[in-house]
């Protein structure tokens, strides 16, 4: 039996890729092609003559997964290719490692701290890259709310008491949150933020998410089952977020597996080896997520698309399609003091019966974020401000 | 409607507040809790459980203003656990608030053996129980099959849809005989759960706009539906209807759920595991949702791709043409099946995007289900948006289909039936009235 040929050439084929058989080369540049059109679409990157007029600047956050390993590659190869023609490199890219070792995470590649990682990284692989920067996920205490403030409310602004260290104050507010649903979803919520205002300081035009279809719809599915569907545009769509920073994701049409498979078997040298965020064993078993043991929402989630990818691939990217028609019902309502999200129409409480006692919790925040603080076990003292 | 503020609670506020002992009643810190709130979690007592349940459901009836003093409204009884404890909460709270609402029972009789004859039953028991008159409607009258004829013709796959069709109008039906504008049924927080999920992996944002609604009143169907359970756990149910020794039915539908609404429910139920609050939370995303569907597709027909309001053709069934709501009715189709084919479908147009560059259409076509206007069907005179409403195409499809087998005189004679249109059986209806609720009518004074 002969080998079928791929689909685009008349090379052999050694993948298969959305059930077409293809050979390495088609595959690679079918997955460079999804993300330089996606980049295109932004319309951010102007054919500009060298040296007329700035180029833009992207943040790109690095978790050393996958997927935002892959996306550093391909924009380096992109900016790589641009070097050589007279115009020059039409982007910079800022990366951003944000060190989450606080929430007991791995550190990963044995003893070597991120910073070394990202040292090895700079010169060897990536030296397109405009800027590195590693950063502790606690230091979002260093960034204080843009609203300025004429009271004296400068110490609880800032959310810190006297003489705590960043360190500390993180580790209380993570310790007086109610559940590991919660604090794994006000972490990512910091995460986020602290992404965006270490773009803003930058002046960056934009974040360029390494969200995968798989990982926009676990998040669709996750938010809403957090109470956060009315921030689904700002998750899931390419938008100005409303930290003033766009929030944009140029991996949104490739699947978790076929990035796998390209940093695995395709790119040159490979790229696994320095994804140490990823692991080939799924990190919940299906019996943890039936029990509900040990698990968040957040994880629940990942496993079920990840399984759903498997099997019915085109149902995971139309719920992403279908999420990013979701439109923000008021953009101009008022920001929750915890995400900083607008639009939830006024939190009037949780929904246990038809009402439930709120008392006690600051008001201000939306449905999610009450729900995600709610049954804290010491007031929140949040690091930053309304947006 | 003023409801008093007194409450028939079972204990009164602890006048001297207990420290935290984990051996007491979260509520009444008074008695030894025996219940664990699925919501909560929180540790109650039986009366008190009973008491909050009651009083969430009031404060829901409440909050959105769902009744009026004086209305006439039918509670749509199945049987199960759900539409039986909605009646007996409903009675309950229309005694001890006055309300001064008057409920009807209203049962649609699929034709079902071995599972809807049983609980039929059940229902005319609760009709004594709760004094309140009860109103059967069958397929059989209205639409000259039952279910089981159905299955028989068509097979299991596929059959879902039409049951869902045909309940819907038959709902609307009953409603219109009993000279009611108002029924509400026992859907439950994790069916809304559940559907806000299915729809968002189906893609079916029409039905994401309006599946939290507590009041449904739409424009193709001249009856208003409403939830008040749209906040009770599924789980809190069933602990109220055994605490309260009511008497239920609690066999599930005879085939298995399909796979989209089953996918989604496995997920709730593990949701739900790890966060208590997240079936609710579900809800309040999808209460969200409705003000985020785009106003070109909220209240028109499915946007998803190829999925355009053609009718149910039958056998084969579409997926996305499942009555919305109605977690209880999904039965049949093969498990999986329905995932596999919309994957399969989904895949199909995305490959037909490819090849359609150049022609566009699709602007033509948008303008085109922007001007869907409401008539009545051609032969039955059911609202819809077609010539012939859903109802009639399907029964078109199986009459055509059973004139084919043209076996029997027995067949014979129901062909000829069909043959004079819906409207006829429609109007030869019988309220089969049961014989012990009639004592029972004039109990709403």
């Amino acid at each position: 039996m002969t080998a079928p040929k791929c689909t685009r050439c008349p090379e052999p084929a050694t993948h298969t890729l959305r059930s077409q058989p293809h050979c390495a080369a088609c595959f690679s540049s079918f997955i460079r092609t999804k993300i330089v059109k996606r980049l295109e679409s932004f319309r951010l990157i102007r054919r500009t003559g060298r040296g007329t007029e700035p180029i833009p600047t992207f943040i790109v956050p690095l978790s050393f997964g996958v997927a935002s390993i892959t996306l550093l590659d391909l924009l380096c190869w992109q900016m790589r290719k641009q070097m050589s023609y007279v115009t020059g490199p039409r982007y910079n890219i800022v990366v951003v490692h944000v060190d989450e070792r606080i929430l007991g995470g791995e550190s990963g590649e044995g003893h070597l701290s991120p910073t070394q990682q990202v040292e090895s990284l700079k010169s060897e692989r990536f030296p397109e890259v405009q800027e590195w920067v590693v950063v502790n996920l606690e230091d979002i205490y260093d960034y204080r709310p843009r609203i300025s403030s004429s009271t004296e409310e400068a110490h609880d602004i800032d959310g810190k008491e006297e003489g705590q260290s960043n360190k500390e104050a993180f580790e209380k507010l993570m310790q007086s949150l109610p559940s590991p649903t919660s604090r794994m979803d006000l972490a990512g919520v910091l995460r986020t933020r602290l992404v965006a205002e270490i773009g803003i300081k930058r002046r960056c035009e934009g974040v360029l998410w390494a969200d995968t279809t798989t990982k926009l719809a676990q998040k669709a599915f996750a938010e809403t089952a957090k109470g956060r569907g009315f921030a689904l545009p700002w998750m899931i769509s390419d938008v100005m977020s409303p930290y003033g920073i766009k929030f944009l994701y140029p991996l949104r049409e490739l699947f978790m597996k076929e990035l796998v498979t390209y940093a695995k078997e395709l790119a040159d040298p490979p790229l696994i080896s320095l994804c140490w965020a990823y692991s080939e064993e799924p990190k919940h078993s299906a019996a943890k997520a039936t029990s509900g043991r040990n698990i968040t929402v957040d994880e629940l989630m990942t496993q079920y698309f990840e399984q759903m990818e498997e099997q019915y691939p085109s149902i995971v990217s139309n719920v992403v399609r279908t999420a990013n028609r979701l439109k923000v019902e008021d953009p101009n309502a008022e920001h929750c003091v915890i995400c900083g999200l607008p639009g939830d129409g006024g939190a009037s409480g949780l929904t246990l019966g038809a009402q439930e006692e709120t008392e006690g919790i600051s008001d201000g925040m939306c449905y999610g974020c009450l729900r995600s603080t709610h049954g804290a076990t010491d007031k929140i003292d949040w690091p930053l401000g309304r947006t | 409607m003023s409801p008093p503020t007194s409450t028939a609670a079972p204990s009164s506020a602890p006048t001297t507040p207990q420290p935290t002992s984990t051996r007491l009643c979260a509520h009444c810190k008074l008695s030894r809790p025996k219940i664990q709130r699925a919501k909560t979690r929180d540790r109650l007592c039986v009366p008190c459980f009973l008491h909050i349940f009651e009083l969430e459901i009031h404060q829901t009836i409440t909050s959105t203003n769902l009744f009026q003093r004086g209305d006439h409204i039918a509670i749509g009884a199945s049987g199960g656990k759900d539409s039986t404890v909605l009646a007996a909460v409903l009675k309950t709270l229309n005694d001890r608030y006055d309300y001064g609402i008057k409920f009807t029972l209203l049962s649609i009789d699929e034709g079902i053996k071995g599972y809807r004859d049983d609980s039929l039953e059940t229902v005319k028991r609760n009709a004594v129980q709760y004094e309140m008159p009860l109103v059967i409607v069958s397929y059989r009258e209205l639409y000259g099959w039952t279910m089981d004829e159905v299955v028989q013709q068509i097979g299991k796959k596929g059959n879902c849809t039409v049951c869902g069709v045909f309940r819907r109008q038959a709902l609307d039906r009953g409603a219109e005989r009993l000279g009611v504008s108002h029924v509400v049924t026992g859907h439950n927080a994790d069916d809304m759960a559940e559907t806000v999920l299915m729809n968002l992996l189906r893609g079916d944002l029409p039905r994401l706009h309006r599946c939290t609604a507590i009041l449904t009143a739409s424009s193709s169907s001249p009856v208003r539906r409403s939830k008040p359970l749209k906040y009770a756990y599924e789980k809190e149910i069933v602990l109220y209807a055994h605490h309260r020794k009511l008497d239920y039915f609690s066999t599930e539908c005879l085939y298995s759920p399909e796979a989209f609404r089953g996918s989604a429910r496995a997920l709730i139920k593990s949701l739900e595991r790890v966060r208590p609050s997240a079936i609710l939370d579900v809800v309040r995303s999808g209460e969200s949702f409705v003000a985020m569907v785009p106003p070109e597709i909220s209240g028109v027909a499915p946007s998803q791709p190829n999925t355009t309001a053609t009718p149910v053709v039958l056998p084969p069934p579409p997926p996305p043409q499942q009555a919305d709501d109605d977690p209880n009715a999904h039965c049949g189709g093969e498990s999986g099946g329905e995932m596999a084919a919309f994957e399969k479908q989904l895949r199909e147009n995305e490959e037909a995007t490819h090849r359609e560059t150049e022609v566009k259409l699709p602007q033509i076509r948008k303008k085109q289900k922007m001007k869907q206007t409401l008539m009545n069907c051609r032969k039955c005179g059911y609202m819809s948006s077609q010539e012939l409403c859903k109802a009639c195409v399907i029964l078109e499809d199986l009459n055509k289909h059973r004139a084919k087998l043209g076996v029997q005189v027995e067949l014979d004679e129901v062909e000829e039936e069909a043959k004079e249109g819906v409207r006829r059986k429609m109007e030869a209806l019988e309220l089969r009235k049961s014989v012990e609720t009639d004592t029972g009518t004039d109990a709403k004074e």
